[in-house]
């Protein structure tokens, strides 16, 4: 169950990966970008735990801020398609101080849905929206006994595995064709690792 | 890394605060956000025109606020979105009365802020149209010109927008004028040397001493092929057909000509560019009407050069050539 310890917590471990992370994931995106998401990552969960102490039993009041965070300190596509979805995750969890599985299943598929619109990509294009379809389908098909850490775990790691030997087909990268065959899509590397935190 | 910098966390703040101390009769801080600076001397009854986008390219963006340019301009962090609440408030310090144009690069943060920023002033009141500009060929085939990035074409496409809005045009007109100088824009970049994010403190790629990179992005992304250096004159002759085979120019056709600096490369290299250039286009009959040669649109201390081209109709050469008062352009 997810309540405002949790979300502590989870913030926390967050920030220690993304700092351990952080070289590999601004080199993962020179490859394809500009090289920045590591930056991108770290400033966002670092004002988020800058502002901690505000999170309330509300959840909704905790994604907000969480929104505000990587509104304030990550303007990249990606730190914009987060904080957009932190948005759109708080306003579908409004008076609610503990998710179930089912709200779990929604904050997911709230996230698909805003960078599918947002950021006018689809799933199959080789970005963080298909890890997100990899954690979302194995939520669906799991009822009984969820191991919530591990499950992000595996499928994040299901969906890296799926899409080596694909080309990313959306953004600057897609100009690159075969050669992004080789490249893990920065976010879903980025997405993969973070969820070793947790 | 080696920067003229007090702290990498700080490199925006102070080199915005830098612009405005330095030029304050042009520049200044808008009084509710101080990630937005605005004319000095606000403009009366005429379309506002703002933009916005990364630092780490100055004189874009904010470096063409100014009369005959933009109104008001929201500063992102280095290569980073400004935020929606910072590019409302440029769209409210730009707005005239006569509504606002906003004039952006074609990158996934900026295109997103700036339409949630839209609905936000638009609730308000202010009556907002966007160009996104797209002038990068490196970034997107043809066919899909729309998903093209914005690059150095951006600064020909704020003096359009600014020279129209300047004469009284209304926004359906500064934004048909300024929409035909996005259709008519083709921009080709080549890197010799990487930039440094302050707060990366390393190179973004890597170059081999003899190795350039054609099409190179203006956040160093990669480009579409990577080569051995060669004389200017051949490197001049490849880039140009590039955008020839881009972009139809016949015998007689008038065009404005941006040979920029990445940041890096000096004007002396820069002119035998433009000598070659020039020297390409009259042989096509081409006509240039006006030259720009300078540090336009940079990625830090990237080496390199990009060249621009803007094919004219009365409009663009009219509003092109229109004055205007910033300290990066020179009429």
């Amino acid at each position: 169950m997810l309540n405002k310890l949790v979300m502590i917590d989870v913030f926390n471990n967050l920030l220690a990966q993304s700092k351990k992370s952080y070289d590999e994931f601004n080199a993962a995106d020179g490859k394809v970008g500009d090289g920045d998401l590591g930056i991108t990552i770290l400033n966002g969960l670092e004002e988020i735990n800058n502002n901690i102490e505000k999170f309330t039993d509300d959840l909704s009041t905790n994604f907000m801020l969480c929104s505000q965070a990587f509104v304030k300190k990550s303007g990249s596509s990606f730190g914009t398609l987060i904080a957009f979805s932190f948005m759109n995750i708080s306003k579908n969890l409004k008076g609610k101080n503990t998710c179930d599985h089912e709200d779990i299943v929604n904050i997911i598929d709230t996230a698909m849905s805003t960078i599918q619109e947002r950021g006018k990509t689809k799933v199959g294009d080789k970005t963080i929206l298909d890890t997100l379809n990899f954690i979302s389908r194995n939520l669906k098909a799991t009822k009984n006994n969820i191991n919530y850490p591990e499950l992000f775990k595996s499928s994040a790691n299901e969906a890296l595995n799926a899409f080596k030997g694909k080309k990313i087909l959306i953004g600057r990268a897609r100009m690159f064709e075969d050669k992004t065959k080789d490249l893990d899509d920065p976010g879903m590397l980025a997405l993969h690792k973070l969820c070793e935190a947790f | 890394m080696k920067k003229i910098i007090n702290n990498p966390s700080d490199f925006v703040e102070e080199s915005i605060q830098g612009l405005v101390i330095s030029h304050p009769d042009i520049y200044s801080f808008a009084t509710d956000n101080e990630r937005v600076i605005k004319r000095t001397v606000k403009a009366k009854n005429k379309v506002g025109i703002v933009s916005g986008g990364g630092s780490g390219h100055l004189p874009v963006f904010t470096g063409y606020v100014g009369k005959g340019m933009l109104d008001a301009c929201a500063v992102g962090s280095v290569f980073a979105s400004p935020s929606v609440d910072q590019i409302a408030s440029a769209i409210r310090n730009g707005d005239n009365g006569n509504g606002v144009l906003c004039v952006l690069g074609n990158y996934g943060g900026d295109v997103m802020n700036f339409e949630m920023a839209c609905e936000i002033v638009k609730d308000e009141g202010i009556e907002t149209k966007t160009i996104i500009v797209s002038d990068d060929i490196a970034s997107a085939s043809s066919e899909e010109k729309l998903k093209r990035r914005g690059i150095a074409g951006l600064i020909l496409a704020f003096k359009i927008a600014g020279a129209t809005a300047e004469s009284g045009a209304s926004l359906e007109k500064v934004f048909n004028i300024t929409s035909n100088a996005n259709s008519n824009l083709r921009t080709i970049g080549v890197a010799v040397s990487s930039c440094i994010l302050p707060e990366v403190g390393k190179p973004t790629f890597n170059l081999e001493s003899d190795e350039i990179e054609i099409g190179m992005g203006i956040h160093g992304e990669p480009g579409i092929k990577r080569e051995k250096l060669k004389k200017a004159d051949i490197l001049v002759d490849d880039l140009c057909e590039i955008i020839f085979k881009d972009f139809e120019l016949l015998s007689k056709d008038k065009v404005s000509i941006m040979i920029n600096s990445l940041g890096a490369t000096p004007l002396e290299e820069l002119y035998i560019v433009s000598k070659r250039v020039n020297e390409i286009f009259s042989k096509l009959e081409i006509d240039i009407v006006k030259s720009y040669v300078g540090r336009y649109a940079t990625s830090l201390e990237m080496a390199g050069m990009s060249i621009t081209v803007l094919k004219l109709n009365d409009d663009l050469s009219k509003a092109l050539l229109d004055h205007s008062e910033c300290p990066f352009w020179i009429n």
